[in-house]
């Protein structure tokens, strides 16, 4: 960090928590539940190592006690496929991404990842109000210039912090992805 | 939310500071 300064932030994207609907559950509560119940025996998908899906599901497993295996796949695509087809139970994902397969039934939503409900799943209660306070994680995109750019440069820009209406580009949300 | 710099720049250690101990609980940080 001292390395840089911070300039402005361009986006924020809220991710969604899903389980395939094999998983007998119906709400957040119901999942950690079950994962307690069978520690070790759950598991979940992310994109890579590090990666946002793999810290949202660790900071979850952190703040719940849940033990849930961890798999890595190489790509988004690779990693909401094995949840889609059931090879793995739950995963993150970014909500422009994951909707439609929500609302296809393809997979079941238990919980958005902010402090305040998506526009685009708004029936899906966040995970904090679902019963984990607290819970907050995202994929945000800002500019940073190197220390030492002079403050009038690096002060100029203003930027927004958008929720992530459905309104979010392709290439928004594609790049959301793969930060 | 319209943010400053000086704002982003809060934000920004804050976060840091979060990950980090979550990239530690995971293992990641040592990968």
């Amino acid at each position: 960090m001292r390395d840089f300064v911070p300039v402005a932030t361009l986006n924020y994207s809220d991710l969604v928590m899903v389980v395939h609907p094999s998983v007998p559950v119906n709400s957040l509560q119901e999942f950690i539940a079950l994962a307690k119940a069978k520690p070790g025996k759950l598991s979940y998908a992310s994109s890579g190592g590090g990666g946002p899906y793999h810290m949202a599901a660790e900071l979850f497993k952190k703040i719940t006690g849940t033990d849930i295996v961890h798999v890595s796949y190489r790509t988004s695509g690779e990693q909401r496929k094995a949840v889609i087809e059931g090879h793995r139970d739950m995963t993150f994902d970014a909500i422009p991404t994951m909707a439609p397969t929500v609302r296809a039934g393809q997979v079941r939503a238990l919980g958005t990842s902010s402090a305040t409900r998506s526009e685009v799943l708004s029936d899906v209660p966040t995970i904090s109000e679902a019963g984990v306070p607290g819970f907050d994680a995202g994929i945000w995109l800002g500019i940073v210039a190197p220390a030492g750019t002079p403050k009038p440069t690096s002060s100029t820009p203003r930027s927004t912090r958008p929720s992530p209406a459905p309104s979010s580009s392709p290439h928004g949300s594609a790049r959301a992805q793969h930060p | 939310m319209t943010v400053t710099p000086a704002e982003f720049d809060a934000f920004l250690h804050k976060d840091i500071e979060k990950w980090v101990q979550v990239a530690k609980f995971s293992g990641a940080a040592g990968q």
